[in-house]
């Protein structure tokens, strides 16, 4: 992906490694911090975290590789329609205002640990915790190996080396850095490195926007220069044969393609296994608070720049997607749409050397992005694996000590077989595997929203909904129907998963609903 | 304060001004600029900033639950 930049020099690479070295310098100083040998204290810090890294650790955790690449890579696809991306994680913070509230004093009474902690205690049913956490673990694993492929291709032509044999140490590298510093610190160290890398990254944000500025002038010129290519191209009437336009507001499809990826990604993004997880960890309510009010802001400082990188970007180097016909006759398409953001920088490093020392801090932020989420997402899955699945199934009378043991160990393997399998899946779509992510974790939301605010909601249709939903969901996707009439086909599936949910819950016996109110008022409270 | 049905209503409000389906309607040429963007996509930023504003107004507002935090900080104040 990196391929357009020019080689860092070995000064340049130099402050990269000290900034990477500093990561497993703060797993050491999370491990001397550590109060005791326990779970809680491995994947919450204990007594939790205050509200400074708290907002940090969120935002370095909700932003990621996705973000910059991909973000800025769909916008030089389809132009202005991806200022989309801002709705969606702007609804991310309006879901949180369903869960949060209410799961956050649950946690601290009862002392949850991983998300679906809350399913076993709010609905006793061992069969719906675990499905839970299999989608949790299998959806988070897929964004975990894209965070893995997004470090290989942020990493992929830095060193003037081959791209392949770079981006496959990139991806080993970084992986193991991250499992270095995790494995000594747990949650203490990952919010710390959070709390540092979304410094970076927030700081990287506006370095990138003021270069681009710098760079290729302003935003208008670059709208301008998209609406005369579209005026002579006769794309200015929608669809052409050079695809939609990148300026004119979406109609049709594109506007249900707008409601759904508000729908999908707002629910999903609360639906994080890790984001909840950091629900748990605040110290206080009051953090919590604090930090969703800043985080409902940020949008406006990530996803925006990304969109408004990738609008210039299209307007001042537009041919990173064209079609040709090879010897056979076939048409073919070639997309570097993703490697926008690097083209970008490239022009930034030619245009002198104060800009060449822009990039190398910009792209501490972008690893940091990356890293940040992957960190995090390792972390859950580990925590997840080991009490849900070990300390439940597997071993119910382990220690803490050993569940802990257990954990570092789950996340070598995973972290092994997640970058091995980047390395092999190199060069595939980072949001196409962002999309099958959300398709599956929202069909647990009805558990979860249902769970915490209607007090009639049964285990049963909860679990028989969630398979339906995650059944269409999987075989629209299978059948490379990703998305039906611009709704995304995760969205098919929970509509049916609501609608099992509440009506199988509704026809219960009323001694059936007397019996379920008694243990929603023994779990979740009035 | 405003109670969950007025706020779920004020979402949906907000979400359909940010959501630029009327734009084909308004009588505003498609090239007009504002602050460099189209204006249809200008005004979806717009949209999503008045989201935020609303977020962060609804959380000024203390969760109940803030009130067991108070006693329990004050219970460890040695002062108090």
């Amino acid at each position: 992906m990196n391929s357009d930049l020019i080689p860092f020099t070995n000064i340049e690479l130099a402050f990269i490694g000290v900034y990477l070295c500093s990561l497993i310098v703060i797993g050491w100083l999370g491990l001397r911090a550590r109060r005791e040998n326990s779970l809680r204290d491995f994947y919450l810090a204990g007594n939790g975290i205050g509200f400074v890294v708290l907002l940090l650790t969120l935002y370095a955790t909700q932003y990621s590789g996705n973000t910059l690449f991909g973000f800025s890579g769909k916008t030089y696809r389809v132009g202005y329609a991806w200022i989309v991306s801002v709705h969606f994680m702007t609804a991310i913070v309006v879901f949180y205002l369903l869960l949060a509230p209410q799961l956050y004093p649950l946690a601290k009474k009862h002392g949850f640990i991983t998300p679906t902690d809350f399913l076993r205690h709010r609905f006793e049913s061992p069969a719906l915790s675990s499905l839970g956490t299999v989608v949790m673990v299998v959806a988070i694993s897929n964004f975990l190996l894209a965070q893995l492929m997004a470090m290989g291709n942020a990493l992929e032509g830095l060193v003037g080396a081959e791209p392949t044999m770079t981006y496959n140490v990139g991806v080993i590298m970084l992986a193991l850095i991250i499992v270095i510093y995790e494995t000594l610190g747990g949650f203490r160290a990952v919010a710390w490195t959070d709390a540092i890398q979304g410094f970076v990254l927030f700081v990287g944000f506006f370095i990138l926007i003021a270069m681009v500025f710098r760079e290729f002038g302003s935003l208008e010129q670059a709208t301008q220069i998209l609406m005369q290519r579209e005026q002579l191209e006769g794309t200015a009437s929608k669809l052409t044969a050079a695809g939609p336009s990148k300026t004119l507001a979406p109609t049709g499809n594109g506007l249900r393609e707008w409601i759904s990826y508000i729908v999908l990604v707002g629910i999903g993004g609360a639906m994080y296994p890790q984001a909840i997880q950091r629900i748990y960890a605040s110290r206080t309510a009051t953090s919590l608070r604090r930090s969703l009010i800043v985080m409902a802001f940020v949008p406006l400082t990530t996803a925006l720049i990304a969109v408004l990188v990738g609008i210039i970007g299209l307007a001042h180097v537009p041919d990173l997607v064209h079609e040709f016909i090879d010897d056979t006759g076939v048409v073919q398409k070639i997309d570097r749409s993703d490697t926008i953001l690097t083209v970008v920088c490239r022009h930034i490093q030619e245009s002198s050397l104060f800009g060449r020392w822009l990039v190398v801090v910009l792209f501490a932020g972008i690893l940091a992005a990356i890293m940040s989420t992957a960190d995090s997402v390792l972390l859950s899955i580990s925590s997840m694996v080991t009490k849900d699945i070990y300390g439940q199934h597997l071993r119910p009378q382990a220690t803490e000590t050993e569940m802990t043991r257990v954990g570092k160990a789950c996340s070598w393997v995973l972290i092994a077989v997640l970058a091995s399998l980047a390395i092999a899946l190199r060069g595939t779509d980072l949001v196409k595997l962002l999309d099958r992510k959300f398709d599956l974790l929202i069909q647990l939301s009805p558990a979860f929203f249902l769970g915490l605010h209607w007090p009639r909601l049964r285990a049963t249709p909860a679990l028989v909904g969630t398979i339906v939903g995650l059944a269409i969901a999987l075989t629209l996707a299978a059948v490379d129907w990703g998305k039906v009439a611009g709704v995304h086909a995760g969205l098919y599936g929970l509509a049916v998963n609501v609608a099992i949910a509440v009506a199988g819950s509704t026809v219960f016996s009323d001694c059936a609903r007397r019996t379920s109110r008694r243990a929603f008022v023994r779990s979740v409270g009035t | 304060m405003m109670g969950p049905r007025r706020i779920l209503l004020f979402y949906l409000v907000l979400f359909s001004v940010a959501v630029p389906w009327y734009w084909q309607y308004l009588p505003i040429a498609s090239d007009t600029l504002v602050f460099g963007m189209p204006a249809w996509a200008f005004g979806a930023t717009i949209g999503s900033l008045s989201i935020s504003l609303f977020s962060g107004w609804i959380l000024l507002r203390r969760w109940p639950c803030e009130e067991a935090d108070d006693q329990r900080s004050d219970a460890k104040d040695p002062v108090s």
